[in-house]
């Protein structure tokens, strides 16, 4: 429709006076739409609260969340119901020390939650920026050399990109899950790696496609008018335009990633339990949620707990997702 | 058409072949045969069962037939004849036939595409179940909250939505366990022979298993139809007289349907090869219990076979959508 | 004028919500349009002139956008009352119209045959057979060959020329009292414009249609128009017949929109000259003449006064407080220019003296 679009005004010097609103850069612009949209800056502040739940679970833990030792168990029980529930056997009955309950091993739940808050964080991120890394790299590459590097590139990521992911990561955990690799830092090496491996294809392709656009561009051409050098039109133009794509793909590869780190920790196959009084990354919301299944008649919460964790933290990446990608593409509006 | 056909066909091929060489690498990348952790066979039996499964010989080329002379090792023919005698040769020359060989856990009593067989209709029940269900509450939902757009109805769906989407199946799963078990006291368990007609057992994993795909074909219903209410041919439609319920159903849907149609077969296929977890929850005895087991055990066969199986499908799924795609498109159907 | 006219839009005002405030899109627009005349609407981009033919069918989307005022009086009866029904019943059988770009205006996914009959099953009640018929009859009609053939084909099978002439023979199909062509040879080529130019030109007269021709070009509603209005910032700055317009423009912008054509008629060496500056934000709209800020003969008046529309001669009305003839603007224009050009050379002598030294 042609209504305001076509009469936006160019401030000259006889026509300042007409200029009544003020320029807006297009980040700022993305910005101020992002901050409009309530669903996605709920989700930014509960995550922001959850990173800092994840850098400071030690001090906000009622409990330390290791296994615990026989003094410790006598008081906690075990399948100890969660604070507002009265059992028949007072042992079970709910206990705000627990808010919670416990579970079969003596396990405080709740504190165990804060600690799994960690693993889901950081297998969301670190994935996702080596993910990142290497599908930028690869895309930049591949569409501003064009020519056979693009073709083999191309071909190689048609491939990854055809691999079913899920039944990937399985094998992948499968088969590194009892080497060396898979046992460093509980597991959680062998889980970025395998995490990284196949999502990048989508991020390259992507990439790829923007970095064609971009190169046609007459600000493109005009850099190397100028006699700007390759790597400079590459690094100063073209990747700057590319960011917003990139970002809003970033933003979904992390609830993906946190996914699938908990159904492989739910098959048993992701992070491996530990069970040390210190250890920094204790257990994992999904692993929390294999253990929970087997308590599910006795203590539910054993089960909704890290169910409901591991739901929120995923819809509100996907909604903040969502509102980076409505802010930075205005296209949707 | 034909020809686009087979060339899409063919380049499965590739895909198959380095699934088959990685899935392969990294079983055997592991330390120790899929024997060797069972302490009660004695090493006569563990030498016999290896010598069945092949496992005796070279991993990727057997050396075995050549001769001493250097000039024999220099010989290509050899090589593909040792490659063809090694543990990944026999593998893939099978796997081309259609024989995944025994499986481990049954001590080669069954094969893998006999497991394949009696299990994978129940998976593809389960599956269709979830894709009927994601079609038919997630196509209306999304025409209705873009006809309605920035309404309650819009915001509801697009509340169910984000759920949907981004809430783990296995996760809403144990959930529903919980709830049917704990708050409406249903068993949520079926017994296993429910599995064995299209019943109502397959209701209630069919939805958890479908609600992703659901909410991601509202979402993308949804944008597709505010995308097409902006097109000029409907501003065209309009200006004829025709009503606007016509319109949406000869000018709008068929438009608007077209990404939709194209996230189907993928779906399809990641419905009934990633309702393996949806399977071991409800106990649904499908292909995907049998794989879930096979992890646990390490039964390398059955979890080769079963990957090959469903990485086929996958790719098959896609280029079927391809085909749909230029089907409904009468300019895609040109280009080719 | 004896008869009523077969359209009259009185003080027709269009608003547009948008995020930094309501857009006044059409602002008190009047005119009329008789029976088996053609009117031509001229104006920029943002002028209005598409949102007021949109008006006409009552097809402004909503929300955002709503007529705020006026009335819209079809055949004696007011549009703006009428329920969506009833309007259904208007669109497409009595009033027709002609979008801009042939490319996107017809639905790619269902044949030509199927987008033709549907407006004729739905008006003049025909069996397909029929429908097929008369689609065959009109596609020939607009001269495209085999057309029982064509019918079959899907919109990409055409060219940009032929689709429109698919749209033109869409919009005659239920013989239309009224065909408003909304810009409906912007998007060709040169050489088709021509033709299409041509066609409508020949139906107009076999069918007697009226027509409302929307145009940013003043060159080609020239041989279209009988009577113009100019239209800017979502009003009307004059309005004429296209004689008139032509010879004796009254309002600055349409002597700049004049000067910005190129004619065959003035002598060789004529500069083209553009109309400098944007138009204004139809956000906020001052009470002033909205041409000032890009007016050649502005004055302090004209910044705190809007210029009604008055009448300047025989059925020649301009927005503009003043009486500026063409013939004025030429010659203030032939100064600058030479005064440009003493400045040019001064500049150039100063340089070359510069150089001597």
């Amino acid at each position: 429709m042609t209504t305001t679009s076509s009469t936006k005004v160019v401030p000259s010097d006889d026509e300042l006076e007409l200029l009544s609103r003020p320029p807006r850069s297009l980040w700022g612009d993305a910005w101020r739409r992002l901050r409009r949209n309530k669903l996605a800056m709920i989700s930014l502040i509960y995550l922001i609260i959850l990173v800092f739940v994840a850098i400071f679970a030690g001090p906000i833990s009622p409990q330390s969340p290791g296994r615990p030792t026989g003094m410790e168990l006598r008081e906690r029980g075990t399948f100890r119901q969660a604070a507002w529930i009265t059992d028949a056997d007072p042992r079970r009955t709910g206990d705000w020390r627990f808010v919670l309950g416990t579970d079969s091993a003596g396990g405080d739940i709740f504190s165990r939650l804060i600690y799994g808050t960690r693993v889901s964080l950081i297998v969301g991120f670190i994935p996702m920026i080596l993910t990142l890394l290497i599908g930028v790299i690869v895309g930049l590459i591949s569409g501003f050399a064009g020519g056979w590097v693009d073709d083999l590139l191309m071909r190689f990521t048609d491939v990854v990109f055809a691999l079913p992911g899920l039944l990937f990561f399985i094998i992948m955990q499968t088969a590194f899950g009892a080497t060396a690799l898979g046992k460093a830092f509980n597991g959680l090496l062998l889980l970025f790696i395998t995490l990284s491996i196949v999502s990048w294809a989508s991020v390259a392709r992507l990439v790829r496609g923007q970095v064609l656009s971009l190169k046609e561009k007459e600000f493109v051409e005009a850099a190397r008018a100028v006699g700007v050098s390759r790597t400079a039109i590459l690094i100063k133009h073209i990747l700057p335009n590319t960011l917003g794509p990139i970002i809003v793909a970033g933003a979904f590869i992390v609830p993906n990633a946190i996914i699938s780190e908990a159904v492989l920790s739910y098959l048993g196959i992701g992070i491996t339990p530990d069970l040390s009084p210190n250890a920094p990354f204790p257990t994992s919301w999904g692993n929390m949620i294999l253990l929970g299944q087997g308590a599910i008649n006795s203590q539910p919460w054993a089960l909704a707990g890290p169910a409901i964790a591991l739901a929120s933290i995923t819809i509100a990446f996907v909604a903040l997702g969502d509102g980076l990608r409505d802010a930075l593409d205005p296209r949707e509006q | 058409m034909f020809g686009y056909f087979i060339r899409r066909v063919l380049a499965i091929i590739p895909v198959l072949v380095v699934v088959a060489f990685v899935t392969f690498a990294m079983m055997k990348a592991t330390k120790g045969g899929p024997f060797d952790a069972n302490e009660k066979l004695s090493a006569t039996t563990l030498k016999a069962l290896n010598a069945k499964f092949g496992l005796n010989k070279p991993v990727w080329i057997n050396t075995e037939g050549f001769s001493e002379a250097k000039a024999e090792s220099s010989n290509p023919l050899h090589w593909v004849r040792g490659f063809l005698d090694s543990q990944f040769g026999n593998f893939a020359i099978n796997a081309l036939k259609g024989d995944f060989g025994p499986t481990y856990q049954s001590r080669g009593s069954e094969t893998v595409q006999e497991v394949i067989a009696r299990r994978f209709p129940v998976s593809l029940r389960l599956g269709l179940m979830a894709t009927i269900f994601a079609l038919i509450v997630g196509i209306p939902l999304g025409i209705m909250s873009a006809l309605r757009q920035n309404t309650f109805l819009d915001y509801l769906s697009l509340v169910i939505s984000t759920i949907g989407i981004s809430v783990p199946s296995f996760v809403v799963g144990v959930l529903v366990v919980l709830l049917l078990s704990r708050v409406l006291n249903i068993k949520p368990i079926q017994p296993p022979e429910a599995w064995n007609g299209f019943g109502r057992a397959y209701i209630v994993p069919g939805i958890v298993l479908g609600l992703g795909t659901m909410a991601y074909v509202t979402r993308l219903t949804r944008s597709s139809m505010l995308e097409v209410k902006r097109q000029d041919y409907v501003r065209t439609a309009q200006a004829k007289g025709i009503a606007s319920m016509v319109i949406i159903g000869r000018h709008m849907l068929r438009n608007a349907l077209i990404p939709v149609v194209t996230i189907l077969g993928p779906a399809l296929a990641n419905l009934i090869t990633g309702s393996f977890i949806i399977e071991s929850i409800f106990r649904v005895n499908g292909l995907g219990q049998e794989f879930v087991t096979a992890i646990q055990v390490r039964d390398y066969a059955m979890i080769m076979g079963t990957t090959l199986f469903f990485a086929a499908l996958i790719a098959l799924a896609n280029v079927l959508v391809d085909l749909t795609y230029g089907f409904l498109d009468p300019r895609i159907r040109a280009k080719k | 004028m004896a008869e009523a006219p077969l359209l009259d839009v009185r003080d027709l005002e269009v608003q547009f919500k948008t995020q930094d405030g309501i857009v006044q899109a059409v602002n008190k627009v009047n005119f009329s349009v008789n029976r088996g005349e053609t009117l031509g609407i001229v104006g920029e981009s943002g002028s209005g002139k598409s949102v007021t033919s949109l008006a006409v069918m009552r097809l402004i989307p909503s929300p955002p956008g709503k007529i705020a005022g006026g009335q819209i009086i079809f055949d004696g009866e007011d549009l703006v009352d009428f329920s969506e029904s009833e309007m259904r019943k208007i669109r497409g059988n009595r009033i027709a119209m002609i979008f801009q770009d042939p490319m996107t205006s017809l639905n790619p996914v269902l044949r030509i045959g199927r987008q033709m009959t549907e407006a004729l099953q739905l008006h003049l009640n025909m069996t397909p057979k029929q429908a097929r018929n008369r689609a065959i009859e009109l596609l020939g009609m607009v001269g495209i060959p085999s057309p029982d053939k064509r019918l079959d084909d899907y919109p990409h099978q055409f060219s940009g020329g032929m689709r429109q002439r698919v749209m033109i023979a869409m919009g005659l199909s239920c013989n239309p009292e009224l065909l408003i062509a909304d810009e409906p040879t912007t998007a060709l080529d040169v050489t088709i414009q021509a033709q299409i130019l041509e066609l409508m030109n020949r139906l107009k007269n076999e069918t007697g249609t009226a027509v409302i021709f929307i145009t940013h070009d003043l060159g080609v509603v020239a041989g279209m128009a009988d009577r113009v209005i100019v239209m800017y910032a979502g009003r009307v700055v004059e309005h004429a017949s296209t004689h008139e317009l032509y010879n004796n423009p009254r309002m600055p912008y349409t002597m700049g929109l004049l000067d910005s054509i190129p004619r065959l008629d003035e002598g060789k060496g004529e500069r083209l000259t553009p109309i400098r500056g944007l138009p204004p934000d139809l956000l906020n709209l001052k009470d002033a003449c909205p041409f000032a800020p890009r007016c050649d003969f502005v004055q302090d008046v004209c910044h705190t006064q809007r210029p009604p529309l008055r009448s300047v001669g025989t059925n020649h009305q301009a927005a503009c407080l003043f009486d500026i003839t063409y013939e004025e603007r030429q010659t203030a224009a032939a100064r600058k220019a030479a005064e440009e050009q003493a400045a040019l050379e001064q500049t150039l002598e100063t340089a070359i003296a510069e150089e001597a030294r």
